[in-house]
């Protein structure tokens, strides 16, 4: 098929799966402050959209592979062709909408590598994944992240429970603008410039960018907008889950959470290990509400999120998988694959219709504020 | 197939230490400035100011341009 229309596919897509990168991540920073009141929830998801944006453009390094070493890539291995890019990408945009859809939180760089080794399989065996890297950078850490998120938030909750009286604790608030800020940037600068990789490697392949190439500038900005649209939108779904279903949040547990969310991913991201950011997130927020006396988490809410995480990368693997046996026909069957996906995608968006979760879901009026009495349906007798 | 279990050990006990650093340092300001002593007010505030600097430390790890 005509190289230039695949190319302009693919980044259309790439782009669509950043969009939603930000949609699922913005619970991560934003959904403490948002249950605890810090930040009303319109100003939050602006705060971080405003922070992914700025984030974007700190950190333009993309990797020199698509996977990290996932996929044996180049000789020996497969080639990794925008073809197999589009396959993988429509499985991690699917699964990022089922899971929103289910307001769970999943890792979206695993739904990527899911979909790009999904592509791969049916590509060229599964003699193509590198099963160490498998197990060592995205298996053993999924376990470790939240498991270390929770013991690290939980002594910070104890700290701050313990030094702290009651009256003292609702200034916390304060100090959660500035921990959730952090946790915003900080996913910016990463995550932005996963999907400037996926869009800079396809126009190497395309022979339109030079071997070693930096991205264009273009594509840093429409990245930035991107990812900081969709941090924008909100994902409601998942703040409502990590803020309000998984245990109740109190100033002081937020600030915990996400300073030791915050924490926790610059360590990782500096020392490495490499954690994956919504794992830490969900994990800071169980290990909070195991620190405060009183506080209760809902396991079955935390034991959805973990069968979540453990069926993302073969979700997102068999949905690229059969976009990738779709696309082997040809040009229609890419052209297929591109309308199913979109009629999926819309077909998500229409079901979540059905019971929509908005940022008016999250509203606290403040004290002494005047509240509009709701209506009463005219007295029957 | 080698997973770094070194890496780790030190991932947990820097985000244990700063964690718990930063919550203690802030949760102690919130203790000191709730008070009439005239000494609590000027080492909350310091206290508070540490946590600032804690915070700067966190941005400038997280770009890449200042390192």
């Amino acid at each position: 098929m005509d190289p230039t229309l695949l190319v302009v596919l693919v980044i259309g897509l790439a782009l669509l799966f950043d969009f939603t990168n930000g949609f699922h991540d913005t619970a991560n920073a934003m959904a403490t402050p948002i249950a605890t009141g810090a930040l009303r929830p319109r100003v939050a998801v602006a705060l971080a959209a405003a922070l992914n944006l700025v984030g974007a453009f700190l950190s333009t390094e993309v990797a020199r592979t698509i996977s990290g070493g996932l996929i044996k890539e180049g000789a020996g291995g497969v080639q990794i062709t925008p073809t197999l890019i589009l396959a993988g990408l429509i499985g991690a945009i699917v699964w990022n909408l089922l899971t929103w859809l289910l307001g769970l939180p999943s890792s979206s760089s695993h739904a990527l590598f899911g979909g790009l080794i999904g592509a791969a399989i049916v590509g060229a065996g599964t003699g193509a994944i590198d099963g160490g890297v498998l197990v060592s950078k995205i298996l053993i850490p999924a376990v470790l992240a939240p498991l270390t998120a929770m013991g690290v938030a939980f002594l910070a909750t104890k700290i701050a429970y313990a030094i702290t009286r009651k009256r003292q604790r609702d200034n916390f608030k304060i100090g959660q603008i500035f921990t959730s800020s952090l946790v915003s940037l900080a996913h910016g600068t990463n995550d932005a410039q996963k999907t400037m990789g996926v869009i800079t490697l396809t126009l190497i392949a395309a022979k339109a960018l030079e071997p070693d190439a930096t991205p264009p500038i273009w594509v840093i900005v429409a990245c930035a907008v991107a990812i900081a649209a969709g941090t924008y939108t909100g994902g409601w779904r998942i703040i409502k889950t990590i803020g309000r279903d998984l245990t109740d949040i109190e100033p002081a547990q937020g600030f915990a959470a996400e300073a030791s969310t915050a924490a926790t991913i610059l360590a990782s991201s500096h020392l490495g290990f490499a954690l994956s950011t919504t794992q830490v997130a969900s994990g800071s927020v169980i290990g909070t509400g195991l620190g405060r006396v009183g506080a209760k988490v809902k396991w079955g809410t935390a034991g959805k999120i973990a069968i979540g995480w453990l069926i993302t990368i073969p979700a997102a693997g068999i949905v690229a998988a059969l976009a990738a046996l779709l696309a082997g026909i040809g040009f229609w069957g890419i052209i297929a694959d591109v309308v199913l996906a979109l009629v999926v995608i819309a077909g998500i968006y229409l079901w979540s219709r059905r019971n929509s979760v908005t940022h008016r879901t999250f509203h606290q009026p403040q004290p002494g504020q005047f509240v509009r009495p709701k209506k009463r349906k005219a007295a029957s007798r | 197939m080698t997973i770094a279990w070194m890496s780790f050990v030190l991932v947990v006990a820097v985000s244990l230490v700063a964690a718990a650093a930063l919550v203690a340092l802030f949760s102690l300001g919130l203790r000191l400035i709730d008070g009439t002593a005239p000494w609590r007010r000027p080492v909350a505030v310091a206290l508070f100011v540490i946590c600032a600097g804690i915070a700067l430390v966190g941005i400038w790890l997280v770009v890449p341009f200042f390192h």
